[in-house]
């Protein structure tokens, strides 16, 4: 178990020199409210910020087990054929390169106003890390261990499934955490955008200086961030229950 | 009966050939050990017979990799997997019989190497002796006609070297597979086998030497007299032609 107390302390000591600043008033509570305030928020909205919550919640989450499951996909697929993971992977890193605060008005065109646009957006963000995590992870199998699984004649799909997988789940869980705090961006710009979620309050209360409901949002997202990694950690962690020695370095 | 002729192997990289023209046969059923000095190509002649490098000229015949255990110099286990089903990899592989009879012949395995308690541990959780014992045991699970063993025991310290040289005698009177055992070690080379392969430096081929031992080979061998004689016998030829 690992021990939170050191966390805790940290939160708090945080928390406290946060309200002094506001207090003190070293920084005005116009431009950073304090703890209280945006606890205040919480109360004060309610079921709204909630409801953003959830929303965001469900597109970033959509976004990114598409993105998940189709970064492994070809993950897989560029990792048998290398001609085409010659061809494929630079283009992927053209695109990667491409911000996507500049895509996200494009993908209002194509797919309008509301959801769609969200879960798309949260897609392409979190698509190439786990893309590239994923190759990485499943190009660095053990080569002695893969001479093992030529000796027995191991087909391809053995050896990808028995060796290549299971030795790049190291990279697969970096690429998951990476790409799911991505998903929960991708969202929020998609929303600032397509409108809807926090990231549609964070904008509308931009516009009426409610510095208060931006940070209650932002508390909000990041709790979605910190819920995917417990997920993540939490999947992996009973796996390795089982598996202890997955891989050398730990997960 | 393993037939090899005229075997070459060079090495893009390099000019000059590993060896050339090795030629020699092996009984069914005989334990052949293979002794030479570092980089006379051993594990290259092994590699070769395993089918995991081509060579240049020549042929290897009567060699049926399907039907072939390789034992590395290292145990070479997979770390995520427990002993026993590191025993069972080639069964998986080869998807050929069932599993279930493959386990008992696992277990049996395990058993008669002294792991029966150590299977459902993983190899990070063995000693070296067992981690070689757990890749002994996986070399045998298909009942091989043929065990290609590349050092297996050079990483070992020496009483847990003589037990598993014992363990693999004994399975081999029982068993009576092919063997061809590289070693750098000249007790080892007589105490198992029939017929040892030494590399000749001068031709860079291998010549034959029959240490005259008896058929069955236990602990107390070590301790004869005819076993001393033969292991100076093989030492003296060994350091006359072996080094230049
Ligand atoms: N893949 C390779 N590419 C180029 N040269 C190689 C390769 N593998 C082996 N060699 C060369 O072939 C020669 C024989 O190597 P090999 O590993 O067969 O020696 P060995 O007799 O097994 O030695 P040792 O007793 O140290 O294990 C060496 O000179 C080595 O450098
Ligand atoms: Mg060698």
């Amino acid at each position: 178990m690992t021990n939170r107390r050191p966390l805790l302390l940290l939160i708090a000591l945080l928390l406290l020199g946060w309200d002094l600043l506001v207090r003190l008033n070293v920084v005005g509570a116009y431009l950073l409210p304090p703890p209280a305030q945006v606890l205040q928020a919480f109360q004060d909205l309610g079921p709204e910020l909630w409801q953003a919550g959830l929303q965001t919640l469900s597109s970033a989450t959509l976004g990114f087990l598409g993105s998940a499951i189709s970064g492994f996909i070809l993950a897989l697929i560029l990792s048998r054929f290398s001609a085409l993971k010659q061809a494929v992977l630079p283009v992927a890193v053209f695109f990667q390169t491409v911000p996507i605060v500049a895509i996200a008005p494009l993908l209002v065109i194509w797919f309008g106003f509301g959801a769609p646009t969200v879960r798309v957006s949260a897609l392409i963000v979190s698509f190439f890390p786990l893309l590239a995590n994923a190759l990485v992870g499943l190009g660095q199998s053990d080569p002695q261990l893969r001479e093992l699984f030529r000796v027995y004649g191991a087909s391809p799909r053995q050896i990808l499934f028995q060796l290549q997988i299971p030795s790049s789940l190291a990279y697969l869980n970096a690429g998951l955490k990476v790409a799911s705090g991505l998903a929960v961006v991708g969202a929020i710009v998609g929303e600032f955008v397509a409108g809807g979620g926090l990231g549609g309050l964070i904008d509308s209360a931009r516009t009426q200086q409610r510095v208060d409901i931006v940070f209650a949002a932002l508390f909000l997202s990041a709790l979605i961030g910190f819920f995917y990694m417990a997920l993540i950690r939490w999947g992996f962690g009973l796996l390795l229950r089982h598996r202890p020695y997955f891989n050398k370095d730990s997960l | 009966m393993i037939e090899v002729r005229n075997l070459g192997k060079r090495f893009p990289k390099s000019n000059q050939a590993v060896f050339s023209e090795v030629q020699f046969s092996v009984p069914a059923g005989d334990f052949v050990s293979i002794l030479g000095p570092s980089g006379c190509g051993k594990s290259t002649l092994l590699r070769i017979l395993a089918g995991l490098e081509a060579p240049t000229h020549g042929q290897v015949l009567g060699v049926d990799q399907v039907q072939s255990g390789l034992v590395f110099q290292e145990a070479r286990l997979i770390p995520w997997q427990t002993c026993l089903e590191n025993v069972l990899l080639p069964v998986r592989l080869r998807q050929r019989g069932g599993l279930n009879e493959a386990s008992a012949r696992a277990r049996d395995l395990l058993t008669l190497l002294g792991l029966q308690e150590k299977e459902m541990h993983f190899p990070a959780e063995l000693s070296g002796g067992m981690k070689m014992r757990t890749a002994l045991a996986r070399g045998l699970i298909t009942s091989p006609s043929l065990l290609l063993l590349d050092e297996p025991f050079s990483a070992l310290d020496e009483p847990t070297r003589w037990k598993l040289q014992e363990e693999l005698r004994a399975l081999y009177e029982t068993q009576k597979w092919t063997a061809l055992f590289v070693t750098h070690s000249l007790e080892e080379a007589c105490f198992l086998s029939q017929r040892i392969f030494i590399f000749d430096a001068k031709i860079r081929n291998f010549f034959e030497f029959r240490p005259d031992l008896p058929a069955h080979r236990k602990a107390s061998l070590r301790q004869e007299l005819s076993f001393f004689q033969e292991v100076q016998r093989l030492r003296k030829i060994f350091f006359e032609r072996s080094f230049q």
